[in-house]
């Protein structure tokens, strides 16, 4: 417990370190270590009272936190629903191909694979490309478009769950697989147990383990396509506005408030399952 | 297997060396298509279709879409190589050391390989380089620096970006290495450690290099795609006039990331083709970067099979 945290501690260090590095690539004036040290210690120090923080605007100071959190929120729901939606949706595809003919395995697989070695760019273009097209010939918007009063929330989600879906799919189909042919699985089917019975009552239980280690990769994985994700949809969220800003502080206080949430549920998802396997081996 | 094999690295080897003769001895020349007529009408201009203009059509400033991909496709591969090369000879000196020297302080690197993970790589090279190659040229159209050291502190940038993990990964390597049954026999037969650096873990770490350098390539030029998208060019770019008299920030090199910041507007247009070209260009050098690791893998997974090595140096670090 004490370990994670202090974990996270140096991953913020990180973070505002790197947020500061820009400072040292300028034209006007170069900089020296220290002043690169003294620049990352005062940037802690105002992050230890975001609320004080404040931006320019043109002529105006604005709050910091204040103007942040719409943008913030945005950006994290749709994050959040997108990466839930692909872990969940990643495992059932892979259960329901288990289920198919050998041959339409193998054939699913390969199609995924080649989907995911794509880059991110493309698969977002040829999306973004088949809802304009589905809107110029049916004349139905299945989302707002590029700076609209809305928020558009459906397409971004489904364009940006379609990477980690088919990586997910990947990991779990691997796993099964993997686990399928163990001793347990025949001496149970053999017991009469239907294999649906099997899969998800046992294998599935047994994969969790494993899979929970492949979570944060996939993390990192998604949010760089996100990233992505809104400069291709425009979508007017935290990269926009770390983008329009580009000072050190925005920075570092949009990614920190990103990671917490995301690196409070894969430690408690790490112990739990931890405590979870020591029990199992004691029996 | 191996037919694909030779298609991929066949593919990357003709466009590399057929940009780099074209350069030698056509010395980047870009025809220009003119405007198409029928009985003296004028009756399309260009951005043409791949249809209208034969193989890839013509863009915005009347192009040929093919021979400007052509000239950028030795600097794109050329800088991946490149960037990618330069991390793992330098990542590799200092992780050997740290793996062999700095064994059991490892796992408390992870920390600060993870800061890099969570800090995504695309918006650090971005922020870092803002001033330099756009906001300098904002200000009064012109740039501080010169061409050539814009180019180098964006490089070195690249490479010094992606060093933490392979530092990570080939260091974790060695540890695994020297964990292995045999080198107990090297420690009691007198082996002092650079001995063991120099003789044994060469022979465990070349084969598995080759993959990883694969992997980095396609690395660099995922980062190259997510910086065109954000409208980065390596070394800068100058405003040009298009035929629709519109100012375009132009790539000075034809380089394929530039590429696509110039024509992913389009993808709102009727000419929707023009955006997908580039990416479709990355995209196939990317696949064919796969085949390529793919076959290694194959390759190098039979040897071990055959050899029977038993023991932890055949880890996962290839897996994923």
């Amino acid at each position: 417990m004490i370990n994670k945290l202090v974990q996270l501690l140096i991953i913020i260090i990180g973070i505002v370190c790197l947020s500061t590095l820009p400072k040292v690539f300028t034209v006007s004036n170069t900089m020296d270590n220290f002043e690169f040290l003294s620049s990352v210690y005062k940037l802690i120090l105002d992050l230890l009272k975001p609320h004080r923080i404040t931006i320019q605007t043109g002529f105006s100071e604005l709050n910091l936190l204040e103007s942040l959190t719409p943008y913030f929120m945005y950006s994290f729901t749709i994050f959040s629903c997108s990466f839930s939606l692909s872990i969940f949706c990643g495992i059932l595809l892979s259960i329901l191909t288990t289920f198919l003919q050998e041959n339409l395995q193998s054939l699913i697989k390969g199609f995924f694979d080649f989907i995911e070695s794509l880059p991110d760019l493309l698969v977002f273009f040829l999306l973004q490309y088949i809802f304009i097209t589905i809107y110029k010939n049916t004349g139905v918007l299945l989302f707002n478009v590029a700076g609209g009063f809305e928020k558009a929330y459906f397409i971004p989600i489904v364009a940006l769950s379609v990477l980690p879906t088919i990586y997910f799919f990947r990991i779990s189909y691997h796993l099964i697989r993997e686990e399928s042919i163990k001793n347990y699985v025949e001496f149970a089917r053999s017991k009469g147990l239907k294999s649906t019975e099997v899969l998800v009552k046992h294998v599935l239980k047994n994969i969790m383990l494993n899979f929970n280690f492949y979570l944060k990769p996939t993390f990192w994985y998604t949010f760089s396509n996100f990233i992505i994700l809104e400069v291709v949809f425009n979508i007017v969220g935290i990269t926009w506005f770390v983008l329009q800003y580009r000072t050190s502080e925005v920075t570092a206080l949009s990614f920190i408030l990103f990671l917490i949430p995301w690196y409070l549920v894969f430690s408690i998802i790490e112990l739990a399952s931890n405590k979870l396997f020591k029990k199992r081996t004691i029996i | 297997m191996r037919i694909i094999f030779y298609l991929c690295s066949a593919y990357i080897v003709l466009i590399f060396l057929g940009s780099i003769i074209y350069s030698f001895f056509y010395n980047d020349f870009i025809p220009i298509v003119s405007l198409k007529f029928d009985n003296g009408e004028l009756v399309a201009r260009p951005p043409y279709s791949p249809v209208l203009h034969f193989p890839l059509g013509a863009d915005n400033l009347s192009q040929d879409v093919f021979f400007v991909l052509l000239t950028g496709a030795k600097y794109t591969i050329g800088i991946a190589l490149l960037v990618a090369i330069s991390r793992i000879l330098i990542s590799l000196i200092l992780g050997i050391l740290i793996g062999v020297y700095l064994k059991k302080h490892i796992n408390k690197f992870t920390g600060i390989i993870d800061t890099f993970h969570f800090f995504p790589v695309t918006l650090l090279v971005y922020l870092c380089l803002y001033d330099i190659l756009i906001f300098d040229y904002q200000i009064d159209g012109q740039f501080t620096y010169s061409y050539t050291l814009r180019v180098a502190i964006n490089v070195i940038l690249l490479i010094l970006v992606g060093l933490p993990p392979i530092i990570y990964l080939i260091s974790k390597e060695c540890s695994y290495i020297l964990e292995s049954e045999f080198l107990e026999g090297v420690k009691i037969l007198g082996g002092n450690k650079l001995y063991i650096i120099l003789r044994h873990i060469p022979l465990f770490l070349f084969p598995k290099l080759l993959i990883v350098t694969a992997k980095e390539v396609i690395q660099v030029l995922l980062l190259l795609i997510h910086l065109g998208i954000l409208k980065m060019f390596i070394g800068g770019g100058k405003l040009k006039v298009d035929i629709f008299e519109n100012e375009v920030f132009q790539s000075l090199s034809n380089e394929w990331s530039g590429l696509i910041s110039n024509w992913s507007g389009y993808i709102w247009t009727t000419h929707a083709w023009l955006a997908f070209v580039p990416v479709l260009m990355f995209s196939i050098t990317i696949l064919s970067l796969k085949g390529i690791i793919k076959y290694a893998e194959y390759k190098l997974f039979n040897k071990y099979l055959n050899k029977t090595i038993k023991g932890k140096h055949v880890s996962n670090s290839t897996e994923l």
